[in-house]
């Protein structure tokens, strides 16, 4: 059984009135165990996705259709008060930007210690000692007597450790990684996605890695997911996508990738950047930057149900049989 | 954190002395000569002469800086050239009423500015937000004797739920002192509650934005708490540096507050001195208001110590 079920999500911004799709029938699963990667040039709407799992969309935005279903039960109406004693406990997240996602006000041991002390419903001692495992555990040197630290006195890499004690300190089912370790040098970015691997191995949690860093799928995902655009574009194990991409946009991925530490910042093989939310077009939205774009692609977005091999999905009218002609029938 | 407050204390020394010497030469350079106004218009030359030497005055204005000086580290602010009290008297016997005032004042304008700067915030463009707007501007646009006069209407003359005058209540009547400061400390701190509510506003709506905030809410923080703990601990920073720099402010006002209200207190006293041109008192007062100021600055310094942990290992 699946920890995560997204089905057919849609997620609307209101942009002045205008009611633009960040998300577009976007569906895949997270098997228990296993890390699906989200891949995806920024701009994407990887982060809305994110969050529209959390229940933490800004208030522009609003799920419209779909369902996220962790666990069997479905989320995406569940009133805040409910999501509050989910999140944290069933889902746990991590963000970006290291330096900035502690309150600095506040020790790293009682940030640590809230979600433990709310879910779990531990006493302040308890609670104590078991941040300073979990602490241990993501691998702080002398944890114990840096319980009472402030976030200041912490590198950022110590800081992303901080933050995954946190996300993982009840125990979660699902882990969302967003961009973890974006922010930090090449060997912090190791040393963390190795950390991850291991609690969740250990855990049996499903993760939700986000990246936009091809190299760190490769090293550390089962499945990937890519996402252009609001849409998913492309699903697949990670075998099968660097082995055989089918979706015009992830072969320009994987072609952009002479190296294979190299960040999708630009791609090398297709001009242009993902274009901002009010300018996607309403068919494809890849089709602007398309070398195979046809006539089919501007009048309306590939179906998102694709015959495809077992576990391999393409949403692109050139994998449709006959789909240059279903504009007609 | 001593050593931090150490440090902040010895930094205030040279401010101290600055304003002490401006103490000395804004008394000093206030035009008419003090034996003629004591004196009167008549006095002989002889008497004149007589009260310049008594006073000090006929000395070299550099013999009269150093006497002041001197005489100030060992606590003597000098007598009174009106009613020959000793100053440093006169001013200990109405500073705890001055004391009582502001620090009530304070009181008043933050623990009603922050939570109506918080229930702004949140409501971000909504009634409350609007009736907060409403009520800060108009605490900001009354100058503040006329709204004490309106209190004083409305409270005291027409409702009679506090005294009309607040004389000095001794401290054995605590009810009767807390009556009598009522008033008067809602009236100083209105103007505060109005300035201190829009800082909180202000600083709520930057927290609420910033990433620590979305690290709590995912992991599950109730949303009161993530309001009340996790982003307004971060705004008093920004309020505690307020009410340190408007201290300075509020004890000015308070001066209005005391005449208006009828209370003891150093605002009375400064009236006297002006009035009569008592020197001596005055160079007095002038001196205490300083000390007042740096000390509270020294304070507020202590505060921000305590709410921000980043200061100590600066
Ligand atoms: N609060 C917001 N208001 C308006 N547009 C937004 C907001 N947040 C994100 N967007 C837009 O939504 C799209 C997806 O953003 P995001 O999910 O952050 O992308 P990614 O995480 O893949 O880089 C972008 O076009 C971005 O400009
Ligand atoms: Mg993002």
């Amino acid at each position: 059984m699946s920890v995560l079920d997204v089905d057919n999500l849609r997620t609307t911004l209101n942009l002045n009135g205008r009611a633009c799709h960040v998300l577009r029938d976007v569906s895949f699963r997270v098997a228990e165990g296993e890390t699906l990667a989200i891949v995806g040039e920024s701009g994407c709407g990887k982060s809305m996705l994110a969050m529209s799992i959390m229940g933490l969309l800004p208030s522009v935005a609003r799920i419209t259709q779909g369902h996220v279903v962790l666990d069997g039960h479905a989320l995406e109406k569940e009133p805040e008060r409910a999501m509050e004693k989910i999140r944290g406990a069933r889902i746990g997240m991590v963000f970006q930007e290291p330096m900035t996602a502690l309150n600095p006000v506040f020790t790293v041991g009682a940030q640590i210690s809230e979600p433990l002390r709310d879910h779990l419903g531990l006493s302040r001692r308890d609670a104590r000692e078991a941040a300073i495992e979990l602490m241990e555990k993501v691998r702080i040197p002398s944890a114990a007597s840096r319980y009472t630290s402030y976030p200041h006195e912490f590198s950022g890499g110590m800081r992303q450790r901080v933050v995954i004690a946190l996300a993982i300190a009840c125990g979660p089912r699902l882990l969302i990684a967003d961009e973890p370790t974006t922010a930090l040098d090449v060997t912090v970015q190791r040393q963390l996605l190795d950390l991850l691997d291991h609690l969740q191995d250990e855990g049996r949690m499903g993760m939700l890695l986000i990246t936009h860093n091809l190299a760190i799928v490769a090293g550390h995902a089962d499945r990937v997911v890519v996402m252009y655009g609001g849409d998913v574009v492309e699903s697949a194990t990670v075998r099968d996508l660097f082995r055989n991409p089918a979706h015009p946009y992830a072969r320009a991925l994987l072609a952009s990738l002479p190296r294979v530490d190299r960040d999708l910042s630009e791609l090398a093989s297709i001009p242009g950047r993902v274009p901002p939310l009010a300018g996607l077009p309403d068919g494809c939205r890849f089709k602007d930057r398309c070398p195979h774009a046809m006539d089919i692609c501007e009048q309306m977005p590939p179906p998102t149900e694709m015959p495809g091999e077992a576990g391999h999905n393409v949403r692109c009218w050139l994998h449709v049989e006959g789909g240059e002609h279903a504009a007609d029938g | 954190m001593l050593r931090y407050f150490g440090r902040r204390v010895l930094t205030l020394i040279p401010t101290l002395f600055a304003v002490l010497t401006l103490a000395f030469v804004l008394v000093r350079i206030v035009p008419g000569d003090p034996a003629l106004i004591i004196l009167g218009d008549q006095a002989t030359p002889e008497a004149i002469a007589r009260f310049h030497s008594e006073t000090g005055l006929d000395l070299p204005i550099w013999q009269q800086y150093l006497g002041f000086l001197s005489e100030l580290l060992r606590g003597d602010l000098g007598v009174s050239m009106i009613s020959n009290r000793p100053v440093l008297t006169s001013i200990m016997e109405v500073l705890p009423y001055t004391l009582e005032l502001s620090l009530a004042g304070v009181a008043v304008g933050v623990s009603f500015g922050v939570p109506l700067g918080v229930i702004a915030a949140r409501s971000n463009g909504g009634w409350a937000d609007w009736a907060v707007r409403i009520l800060t501007l108009g605490g900001l646009s009354f100058p503040a004797f006329v709204s004490a006069v309106m209190l004083l209407l409305v409270f005291s003359v027409w409702l009679g739920w506090f005294p009309v005058i607040s004389t000095g209540k001794p401290i054995t009547d605590p009810v009767g002192r807390l009556m009598s400061l009522a008033l008067p400390a809602f009236s100083l701190g209105l103007v505060m509650m109005a300035y201190v509510a829009r800082v909180t506003r202000g600083g709520m709506m930057n927290v609420m934005r910033s990433d620590f905030i979305r690290t709590a809410r995912a992991k599950g923080v109730p949303a009161r708490r993530i309001v009340w703990k996790h982003a307004l601990r971060n705004v008093l920073l920004g309020v505690v540096t307020f009410t340190g720099l408007y201290f300075s402010v509020l004890i000015g006002n308070s001066v209005l507050t005391e005449i208006v209200f009828n209370r003891p207190g150093l605002g009375k006293l400064v009236v006297g001195a002006l009035e009569r041109r008592d020197y001596t008192l005055l160079q007095g007062l002038v001196v205490a208001y300083a000390i007042l100021v740096v000390l509270v600055n020294a304070l507020t310094d202590l505060c921000y110590g305590a709410v921000d942990p980043r200061v100590k290992t600066e």
